[in-house]
């Protein structure tokens, strides 16, 4: 291997494969490695300048500075392989070890043949985002448990690990220092098949951290790393995104949407043999304008089951949620677009779409209009497709973002908390108090005339006895007394249908529920919500503005 | 819901759970020799660790963090050579125990750093192998957990009554690098002048300090306190990294912004509106503006509504409402963001340069940002764009 690159700054220093026996620990194979003379380069760039002074007494200060680096051209360096095999002998659990700024991550250790335990450990540049650790610890586990399996099968670990082991005792290349050299594992990549699976496994994690060989042409070895799978615009801003696809189930909702990253067909053809028959009739049945609960129904899989499949596909990187495309979706260019003339993004799109301008196109998202308003009734279907599969594609690579209404609950002069708040910071307030208690029974006043008034109508007391009950959900949601009584002021010209179906939507209107989530979870239709908000539009706000849902949020370059 | 998604932002605790002095005892071998407070790592986790606390000679001076069971333990062992030691060697190392989930790439250097300051210790009073002042470690163990956690700072000074000997600690906080501060950018203190001591400050910083309201932008303030723009940029993003301030986009009457979805949180917090209130008060004798009219107000910012139309829909004035404060609070707050104009144009670049003045859109550019680079209005650019039919205009 050659120093490609000499900044080289992927995370993934060197795979390492080590042995523990009775005759001590062994380092069996390491990739990439550095060749003798790569080394000797190296020395003669580093060399110190002639005219450095060269101090003995401030040893302390420069402790650490004078030592060996650890990380040189993104090679792991200055631990030798001796000294590597020891540190990687397994405690029993999970290796998690750092050296300066060196990560040495292995799994438990599983392979035990013959007195003689294997590992797996990877070498990575720290610092590492948490998750990221779990993951390459997991991926020790799968290709330990894969190498297990190929052992009981033929004993496989054994012949290749002798194989190994015989190399390094005949290329005894060790130095004047009586260390041992890298040069034997490049001899010995030639000739071993786990060697080579080792240096494919590499260099599938460089590629696109998505890891899928057969060990020994047998056992299939799969994994993905999605913090290197997924392609981000916005790397600091969204250095959580990898725990957010770990716990996608806590993110998804069952009106959520998907669009796939890669072309079905694509999609379809890289699903093993073996895969899960759901997972197969559920990307047949893709569709961006379907919701999970969409899919749930046509296919007759639980939800459950339909979670399971996305978080498996958001967990490879092959989807991106979203909400289903719709008509009446509002949407509008995402903050960290690339906007720049001449980009790649910007030519990618000219070649799939007929020379259209990406510039023109997205110029029409410019005002928030709802997509129903860009499409014009009068272009042919095939054009129409066109747009829909425009914003689709700006979609997967999170050009386009997506605005949804929210709701407050606003009566005129609404003070919401800040009552409640006085009442608590303020005790010694007496005033406010007994003006807070004046208020409370001059209201109690107001519904005993009120009740008074209407004698002669039963019926119409009888129905608006619930006041008690409405009372206790406003004062659930810290709504204060003042603010209940405009409420239910302005109830008296309701209905009492639209009264009851009102204060069973009160929890939801407090910004954090959109129409579409309300519309789900109360089971009604979207014209009865709109004609209810309309009736109390006196009471609620509505404000638009993006999902904060993470899911939402990630934006995935591709 | 959004209590849910701010959680993943919290840190862990990132305490120090205890102190641990191991050394290399010639009869025992590896041992612990203090531990503050006790019995935080047992002598059977010890033993399963002990390569990595007193580790062979190759791994000396190197900081080694191990997570072993619920604990991480970040260390940086000490070798001595001399003929005094038995063996002629001394290894120690001063051990940090967080909890297996801590972050704990601030805490390296101070590692390293009480490792070196005990080395010199030894190296010049035999500190660690006289036991009359070997005593008073377990002492300045406790003195260093407990003044770190607190404080984030430490501070020893004649240690055990030796002369000039100090232990000096700070912990400091990774920062990620602060954003490139542009002309356009308007700075705001988040934080009041009193919380820090801007006499310690350099003249240059001081005198932009001073020039900060909230509004001016950045080659504005340059240019009042006569400071060349690219300096008075490094002493703001100074201030950027030290946390005073923050940057803002610069607020205007043809200005645009938005909701976000903070306004949620806003709505139910009463904290905030309160601070709102205050801050937002535009005539000081009149009743303060209520939060029914404050969230009317931020409302009413959307997509194709201007700063302007706000005003003239809203009527802040007769609300008591300060706009300007109204928008910049939403701003600090992320309750509110900017969208910006992007002019582009489609046809070759050079023929849009010629065609008319030398400003090109080049999309990347938004009217902020091309005005104050160009030294031109809003206007102008307005009136140039009328004249080319190529370009198009993004709003993001």
């Amino acid at each position: 291997m050659d120093l490609k690159s000499q900044n080289d700054s992927f995370e993934l220093l060197a795979i390492l494969l080590v042995s523990q026996g009775s005759s001590g620990s062994h380092l069996l194979f390491k990739y990439p490695f550095t060749d003798q003379g790569q080394i000797k380069n190296f020395k003669q760039t580093s060399k110190k300048s002639a005219y450095s002074i060269i101090s003995t007494e401030n040893r302390n200060l420069s402790l650490l500075d004078r030592e060996q680096k650890s990380i040189v051209n993104g090679l792991l360096c200055g631990l030798n392989n001796d000294v590597l095999a020891n540190l990687c002998q397994s405690i029993n659990e999970q290796l998690e070890l750092k050296i300066d700024n060196v990560f040495f991550l292995g799994c438990k250790s599983i392979l035990k043949i013959n007195q003689v335990t294997f590992n797996i450990v990877f070498a990575l540049r720290s610092p590492l985002p948490r998750p990221a650790i779990r993951c390459y610890q997991m991926l020790s586990l799968a290709i330990s448990k894969s190498l297990l399996k190929e052992e009981t099968n033929s004993g496989y670990l054994t012949h290749q690990s002798k194989m190994l082991q015989d190399f390094l005792d005949e290329h005894q290349n060790i130095d004047e220092n009586n260390r041992r050299l890298d040069s034997s594992f490049s001899d010995v990549l030639d000739k071993c098949q786990l060697a080579q699976e080792i240096k494919i496994i590499y260099e599938s994690i460089r590629k696109d951290g998505v890891v899928d060989i057969s060990v020994n042409n047998c056992v299939n070895l799969s994994f993905c790393l999605p913090h290197l799978a997924y392609k981000i615009l916005d790397k600091c801003e969204q250095s959580n995104f990898v725990e957010v696809i770990f716990s996608a189930s806590k993110y998804l909702e069952p009106y959520f949407g998907i669009v796939l990253l890669t072309k079905r067909e694509e999609l379809v053809r890289a699903l093993p043999s073996n895969s899960n028959l759901y997972c197969r009739m559920f990307i047949e049945k893709y569709n961006p304008v379907y919701s999970l609960a969409n899919y749930s129904a046509e296919l007759d899989i639980p939800i459950k089951e339909i979670y399971a499949i996305v978080e498996h596909l958001i967990y490879w990187a092959k989807v991106k949620v979203i909400y289903p495309i719709s008509e009446n979706n509002f949407y509008i260019i995402n903050p960290n677009a690339q906007l720049r003339i001449n980009t790649k993004i910007s030519i990618e799109f000219g070649d799939e779409f007929d020379n259209a301008s990406y510039h023109y196109v997205l110029s029409l998202f410019s005002e928030a209009r709802a997509l129903s308003d860009l499409l014009d009734p009068r272009w042919p279907r095939e054009k129409h497709t066109m747009f829909i599969n425009i914003v689709i594609w700006l979609l997967q690579r999170s050009v386009l973002i997506q605005l949804h209404d929210y709701l407050f609950l606003m009566p005129k002069k609404f003070e919401h908390q800040r009552l409640a708040c006085d009442k608590i910071s303020k005790l010694s307030d007496v005033s406010y108090d007994e003006e807070n208690e004046c208020s409370i029974s001059r209201l109690e006043c107001g519904a005993c005339s009120e009740n008074s008034n209407d004698t002669e109508n039963a019926d119409y007391r009888n129905s608006t006895l619930c006041y008690d009950e409405f009372r206790e959900i406003l004062s659930d949601f810290k709504i204060s007394e003042k603010d209940q009584q405009h409420i239910f002021k302005a109830f008296e010209v309701k209905s009492e249908a639209d009264i009851k179906l009102f204060m069973r939507l009160v929890p939801y209107f407090n910004g954090m529920y959109n129409i579409e989530s309300i519309v789900y979870k109360e089971q009604i239709s979207w014209s009865d919500l709109y004609t209810l908000l309309d009736k109390f539009k006196d009471l609620l706000f509505v404000s638009s503005y993006e999902d904060p849902n993470p899911l939402i949020r990630i934006n995935i370059r591709i | 819901m959004i209590e849910i998604f701010q959680t993943l932002d919290q840190n862990v605790t990132d305490k120090i759970l205890a102190l641990v002095f191991c050394e290399f005892d010639i009869d025992e071998g590896p041992k612990i020799k203090y531990q503050k407070p006790n019995d935080v790592i047992n002598k059977q986790t010890f033993d399963s660790i002990s390569s990595y606390i007193i580790p062979k000679v190759y791994l000396k001076n190197k900081i080694i963090t191990i997570t072993v069971g619920k604990y991480r333990i970040c260390g940086f062992p000490i070798y001595l050579e001399h003929i005094k030691y038995k063996r002629n060697m001394y290894i120690f190392n001063l051990c940090f125990i967080f909890d297996k989930n801590t972050n704990t790439c601030s805490y390296e250097a101070v590692v390293k750093k009480l490792a070196c300051d005990l080395r010199t210790l030894e190296v010049e009073s035999e500190f660690l192998n006289n036991e009359n002042l070997k005593q008073h470690l377990p002492k300045i163990m406790e003195q260093v957990q407990n003044n770190l956690n607190e404080t984030g700072e430490c501070i020893i000074q004649r240690i055990a009554n030796l002369e000039h000997s100090a232990i000096f600690l700070k912990l400091i906080k990774n920062h990620l690098d602060p954003r490139l501060v542009q002309s356009c950018d308007v700075p705001v203190f988040v934080r009041s002048k009193s919380e820090f001591e801007i006499d310690d400050w350099d003249l240059t910083t001081q005198k932009i300090v001073s020039s900060i309201n909230g509004f001016k932008t950045v080659s504005l303030i340059a240019k009042e306190t006569n400071i060349e723009s690219s300096v008075a940029k490094e002493a703001i993003q100074n201030l950027l990294y030290s946390d005073i301030i923050r940057l803002v986009p610069i607020i205007q009457y043809s200005s645009m912004f938005v909701r976000t979805s903070l306004i949620a949180k806003f709505y139910s917090n009463s904290e905030l509106q309160s601070d709102a209130i205050k801050f937002c008060q535009f005539d000081k004798e009149r009743e303060p503006p209520t939060f029914y009219d404050m969230f009317m107000v931020l409302n009413m910012f959307s997509h194709g509504f201007m700063v302007k139309n706000v005003i003239e829909l809203g009527n802040p004035i007769e609300k008591n409402i300060d706009i300007k404060k109204l928008i910049l609070f939403g701003l600090i707050q992320g309750l509110l963001r900017k969208i910006n104009k992007y002019p582009i144009s489609l046809s070759d670049s050079q023929r849009s340069k010629t065609e008319s003045s030398n400003i090109c859109f080049p999309g990347d550019y938004n009217y902020d940002k091309i005005c104050s680079e160009n030294g031109i209005s809003i206007k102008k650019i307005e009136d140039q764009l009328d004249e080319d039919p190529n370009v198009v205009i993004c709003i993001k």
